[in-house]
């Protein structure tokens, strides 16, 4: 076994200041990755829509924009409307930010890097994310506003729907590996990227997708953010939310999206395994500490990569209508998610062993291989030629922050 | 530390749960429902049943709860629905809750305190794996006890024995005749057979999970002894065989019969009281022994119970009366609001 960062929790010497001092990292983590995440939306935002996104604070990149946003929301007014129900109100934010950050307690970084591993972890994930959708139901109702109840209302039809195809999906991994225990479905991962689970068989590769979709819709993310929609519902569920709470509230919900990302990346993508041959955390000695550190890193850039697949998704498509949203999940995620669950079910107990061996060598190099050419594609695709003309923001050179090209007149 | 927390979460619990039947709010309600039962959760996990911890936040939180505030927004007439019980309703449910509560009680109360008991090294207790007499001591690496117990405990008995054999091989050397040195080997074997006695009965049983542990209660104690006797006094060693076979079926029959009796299938209640449950329930099927840990699944049931009273109370209170409150918005004045 490899030396586990963390081991030291499992010794009897104050395990319970040292479980403090767990929480403590986990929300600090929690913490800073929201604050990155907004800052990386905006850019995201900015660049896929041809904007500007935060250029005038902090300098470059803008990468102060999120602690302004920050300290202007903690000096905002905090405004609890006449209406509301107070109790509710005050207590929503913070009942869907602990669902959603009690979640990484059992999410592995690294080899045995986990404030509590447990034999069931991906079942209490979710389990415990079932939380927020109560606190985002309460924030809706206990606004006492029609957006905000009309915007709680979608939430929790999305959201109780939505949770069975996630759900279904999430156990077409574990059928393969046999475990819910995050960390050694991650060690089974680990020796080279065609071990992932995606590439596994068919019925992996389709259900990565399907739950990246359910994932982005229980995060209620853009095309999928019908509890939120600004262009019918004012904000949605927040809509009667200011200041130190409306925070909270986001913060739960960037919490969320790297955790159901998190989840993604340990079911399919390899967890904290690296994708080369070796893997480092069971390096002797010191070695496998750093190798380990390593594998934390690696861990948490494939979760940001996958929270950022979400914000261009979120920028690329418009968002669908209610009913479209239940019809997506209720005749197409389900029906898909049951038939992956079948199909890989009998991929494990009727296919001749030969094939489920090595069949992931196959998917692995059809991959790749679409991926090239895809790149390539790119590579070769004409740009308008430097100085045209495109309709977008940056045509208006008399705004603050301009820095692009000159406008062809 | 444990027991401190164990007393917060469920002073937590139980204060919600007092809210909840307290409260007036439907909504507020299911809130403080949601504070009894994700308390209720947490005690699972303190007691280490992760997995029935996750089914209750799920089921409960993740489904029942979200599908009340639901329900209630759906059916919804005024902006926050308050009602009034009437005295019939506060009769009934207060039977029904204290049949429940009597049930628990009662199911906790009739028990005995298996944490004094399980650690108890009596007499009554041997080791259960394996039961033939006189196999494995610490000596013996097969035995399947021996990996529990920690390594210095092993080689510090190792060399208590060695201790043993050496004191005695000096004084038989130095023995006049040899009756006095067969006395002593006799006695040299009495203290060896006393140490390897310790072993099993002490530390191993000691080290062991409670649940590879079997009691020897007085049937059990009985089966084994008579068959003794009739082992001993068989002709041959084929006969012998067949004879411990016997013996072997007829203490899993006991077992069984025990098992269905059992004082710790009802150890079940105390999860709720925070004390640390029983060993787990040893079954013998078809000659596996089988650990079942249902000590949890008790509080769940009647966590399920209670529950399913709830919904159909909450079913019920939203075609039942209300009191209608209107929004202030079209009464006038924050007043109005509840």
């Amino acid at each position: 076994m490899a030396p586990p960062l963390f081991a030291i929790f499992s010794t009897p010497y104050w395990p319970y200041l040292l479980a403090i001092i767990a929480a403590a990292v986990l929300i600090g983590f929690m913490l800073v990755s929201a604050v990155f995440s907004v800052w990386l939306e905006r850019k995201v935002a900015g660049r896929i829509q041809d904007r500007l996104g935060p250029t005038r604070v902090g300098g470059k990149f803008g990468w102060l924009q999120t602690l302004a946003d920050g300290i202007k929301l903690l000096c905002k007014e905090d405004i609890i409307p006449n209406d509301a129900d107070h109790f509710l109100f005050r207590l929503g934010p913070y009942i869907a930010l602990a669902g959603s950050f009690m979640a990484f307690v059992a999410l592995p970084f690294g080899n045995g890097v986990v404030a509590q591993e447990m034999n069931i972890a991906i079942f209490y994930m979710l389990a415990i994310m079932s939380t927020e959708v109560f606190g985002i139901i309460l924030i809706g109702y206990g606004s006492g506003s029609k957006w905000s109840l009309f915007g709680g209302m979608r939430e929790a039809a999305q959201m109780v729907s939505y949770e069975i195809p996630m759900a279904i999906c999430v156990i077409v991994p574990i059928v393969v590996s046999g475990t819910m225990n995050l960390n050694r479905m991650a060690m089974q991962q680990s020796g080279g990227i065609w071990n992932w689970y995606i590439f596994h068989d068919p019925f992996t590769f389709a259900a990565f997708w399907t739950y990246f979709t359910c994932a982005m819709a229980s995060c209620k993310r853009a095309p999928f953010d019908l509890a939120e929609a600004e262009s019918e519902l004012v904000a949605g569920f927040h809509t009667e939310y200011s200041g130190f709470r409306w925070l909270v509230i986001f913060m739960a919900e960037y919490g969320a999206m790297f955790a159901v990302s998190g989840i993604a990346v340990l079911l399919f993508l390899g967890g904290w395994s690296t994708g080369i041959p070796w893997e480092l955390s069971e390096a002797p000695g010191f070695l496998g500490i750093l190798g380990n550190i390593v594998n934390v890193v690696v861990f948490i850039f494939k979760g940001w990569f996958l929270v950022f697949i979400m914000m261009w998704v979120r920028w690329t498509l418009p968002r669908l209508r209610i009913d479209q949203v239940m019809m997506m999940c209720l005749k197409y995620l389900i029906p898909i998610s049951c038939v992956l669950l079948v199909g890989v079910s009998l991929w494990q107990v009727a296919m001749p062993e030969i094939v489920v061996v090595h069949f992931h060598w196959v998917l692995f190099a059809v991959s790749m291989v679409c991926l090239l050419m895809l790149i390539v594609r790119f590579a070769k695709m004409s740009s308008p030629p430097p100085g045209t003309a495109m309709p977008g923001m940056w045509m208006m050179t008399d705004l603050p922050g301009y820095q692009g090209a000159q406008r062809k007149t | 530390m444990q027991e401190i927390l164990f007393w917060v979460i469920a002073l937590l619990t139980s204060v919600s749960a007092i809210a909840t039947v307290v409260t007036q709010n439907i909504v507020r309600a299911a809130t403080w429902l949601l504070f009894a039962l994700a308390g209720t959760s947490g005690i699972f996990f303190l007691l280490g049943a992760d997995l029935v911890g996750a089914i209750q936040l799920l089921v409960y939180v993740g489904g029942t709860l979200v599908l009340v505030v639901f329900g209630v927004m759906l059916t919804a007439q005024g902006p926050f629905i308050n009602m009034k019980t009437s005295g019939a309703e506060y009769a009934v449910s207060t039977i029904v809750g204290a049949t429940l509560m009597t049930v628990l009680v009662l199911a906790a109360l009739s028990l005995r305190k298996p944490a004094d008991e399980q650690y108890t090294l009596s007499e009554e207790y041997r080791l259960g794996v394996p039961l033939a007499e006189g196999s494995g001591t610490l000596g013996d690496p097969r035995h399947p006890l021996v990996k529990y117990a920690p390594k210095e405990r092993l080689i510090k008995l190792k060399l208590e024995r060695e201790e043993v054999k050496r004191s005695f091989k000096e004084k038989i050397e130095k023995a006049t005749s040899e009756e006095t040195q067969a006395e002593l080997i006799e006695e040299r074997d009495r203290a060896l057979g006393r140490l390897a006695y310790e072993d099993r009965m002490h530390t191993l049983a000691a080290y062991a999970p409670t649940d590879r542990l079997v009691k020897l209660t007085p049937q059990r104690l009985k089966v084994v002894r008579d068959y003794k006797k009739k082992i001993e006094d068989a002709p041959s060693a084929e006969a012998k065989a067949e004879l411990a076979e016997e013996r072997d079926l007829a203490l899993r029959r006991v077992t069984n019969r025990e098992a269905a009796t059992s004082p710790y299938t009802m150890a079940i209640g105390q999860g709720l009281l925070g004390r640390p449950v029983g060993p787990a329930h040893v079954e013998v099927v078809d000659g596996v022994r089988k650990v079942t840990r249902t000590h949890y699944l008790f509080p769940f049931e009647i966590v399920s119970v209670h529950l399913l009273v709830v919904l159909i109370g909450a079913a019920y209170l939203a075609r039942a009366k209300r009191r209608k409150t209107q929004s202030p918005l079209i009464a006038g004045g924050p007043e109005a609001r509840p």
